[in-house]
């Protein structure tokens, strides 16, 4: 997972990824310097479970995408199968959650965390 | 010369276009700047020729701009640090304005004009965000330029502003007094001086920490910036008339624009909320008023136009809720400057959760809807009800 990461971070200048399981817990990262990564996964498990416990309420169920909007950067969040891709993008990157390369590296968490061994 | 003729004499508005872009192409910026000009006078509706004005503008923008650090770079000119940061914020580069000050302050920390500038940035960052660390900062560069320079007015005024909004009386009557000594001109301060006469409190026992750690906490100023009385800030300042903005939503969603729509202040509390079952705004627990005939008790729904006043819980309300209260103040964690908006895709529906003026709107449209074109609307629709506080 931390590969599909890395990559996705070098292919579109990411500051930093992870992988968020539905209950908030961190699965996996990769950031660049100066990114907390405990406070990008606290806002990750936020997301997950306080906005997707809000929305289930108000009859949203299934959220797909995510994207928290900046003047000079975007948070973006995609569904990966069980789990959510988390994306912090800079300045000036027209990108979006539903754009080529998360989509693909949400397919590829996908497949990867539903062949991850369970206890 | 009439407009045959203009046509075949390379004067028609195609001709003037190609002529002045080629110009613009070569670098030519004065030529072709005249040729646009003279050109809009004859056909001022030319999308094409006001096109090429904004790409002059521009153009000309980015030369002075490399002109203006060329010379920071050579010798770090003050004046050219301040050109810049203004010629930024007209391009509506805020970053990039509040990078170059920061730079401006770090090679001139004993001149006043660069703390003033970045303190004022930083404060307009403060009262839009409420972080208490831009509070601090704001606080820290605005009193240093008041500090540099005993005679001018402006720092002080600011931090007048700065104290007004988070309730800081002690340090309110400080500035007061020392404004009061310094003043030529008492006749444009007069509505200041008689707020802050009002407000200071010299014997006040307070922390500046603790104080902006509670607007940070609470999520809102302990007073308004519009209700300053020389206030022209724009985005804090501005207010949604809580009156006008129950006609608004009713009107979006009798259109069809939208599926529900919510409306808070920054504490959290229901400005109004609407759906195509009704419009409800806050918070008495009485039963619906307006057109009685129009209320379905058994439905407990309000067809039409009615208005009632119960507190919604749960559902869409909770959502824009923790939108705004848990998502936005995590997000700001990790400077990417001003918020602009939260948009969520689900197969039931999409929702956006934005701020508009004062207030934190959330709209929730169809699945098969495009967000960003809802918000546009809702937003160009809210504004309409957006102006200044007259309190």
């Amino acid at each position: 997972m931390k590969d599909i990461l890395h990559q996705l971070n070098e292919t579109i200048s990411a500051r930093g990824s992870l992988v968020v399981a539905r209950d908030g817990m961190l699965v996996a990262a990769d950031v660049m310097d100066g990114v907390d990564v405990e406070r990008l996964s606290a806002l990750g498990a936020a997301l997950v479970t306080e906005v997707g416990a809000s929305l289930k309420s108000a009859g949203l169920t299934e959220f797909s995408h995510v994207e928290v909007a900046a003047e000079h950067g975007k948070i973006l969040l995609a569904e990966a199968g069980p789990t959510y891709l988390m994306v912090l993008v800079g300045a000036r990157l027209e990108i979006g959650p539903g754009s080529i390369e998360i989509q693909s590296a949400a397919n590829r968490l996908a497949r990867a965390a539903n062949f991850a061994p369970t206890e | 010369m009439g407009r045959f003729s203009d046509m075949f004499g390379s004067r028609s508005v195609t001709a003037l276009v190609e002529r002045s872009r080629r110009k613009l192409a070569t670098g030519k910026l004065d030529d072709a700047a005249r040729l646009v000009e003279s050109g809009l006078e004859r056909y001022p509706a030319s999308s094409g020729l006001l096109d090429l004005r904004l790409s002059i503008r521009r153009a000309r923008a980015h030369k002075a701009m490399r002109r203006l650090e060329q010379r920071i770079e050579l010798n770090g000119d003050p004046i050219a640090f301040e050109e810049l940061i203004r010629l930024y914020q007209e391009l509506q580069l805020p970053e990039e304005a509040r990078r170059t000050a920061e730079t401006f302050v770090e090679e001139h920390p004993q001149r006043d004009a660069p703390h003033l500038i970045l303190g004022e940035m930083l404060m307009e960052v403060f009262l839009d965000d409420l972080q208490a660390r831009h509070g601090h900062r704001a606080h820290e560069h605005l009193l240093q330029s008041a500090n540099l320079n005993g005679l001018a007015v402006r720092p002080r005024l600011l931090l007048a502003e700065f104290y007004f909004c988070i309730d800081a009386k002690r340090s309110l009557a400080m500035m007061h007094e020392s404004l009061e000594r310094m003043a030529t001109d008492t006749g444009a301060l007069e509505g200041a001086f008689a707020v802050m006469a009002q407000v200071a409190d010299s014997s006040a026992d307070e922390r500046l920490d603790g104080l902006l750690e509670r607007i940070e906490v609470e999520g809102r100023l302990r007073r308004d910036p519009s209700d300053w009385p020389l206030s022209n800030r724009h985005g804090c300042a501005s207010e949604v008339r809580e009156d006008a903005a129950d006609g608004v939503v009713r009107t979006l969603i009798d259109k069809g624009t939208l599926d529900e729509i919510v409306l808070l202040r920054r504490d959290g509390s229901v400005v109004t909320h609407a759906s195509p079952l009704g419009i409800r705004g806050e918070t008495t627990g009485e039963a619906p008023e307006a057109d009685a005939e129009e209320y379905d008790p058994e439905a407990g729904t309000l067809l039409g136009a009615a208005i009632s006043r119960p507190e919604p819980e749960g559902g869409f309300v909770d959502v824009v809720r923790t939108v705004s209260g848990k998502v936005f103040p995590q997000a700001r964690e990790f400077d990417m400057g001003k918020l602009s908006r939260c948009t969520i895709r689900s197969k039931q529906g999409n929702v956006v959760v934005g701020k508009v003026g004062n207030v934190v709107v959330g709209a929730r449209g169809a699945a098969s809807g495009e967000p960003d074109r809802m918000w546009e609307r809702v937003a160009q629709a809210l504004e309409s009800v957006t102006g200044r506080s007259t309190s």
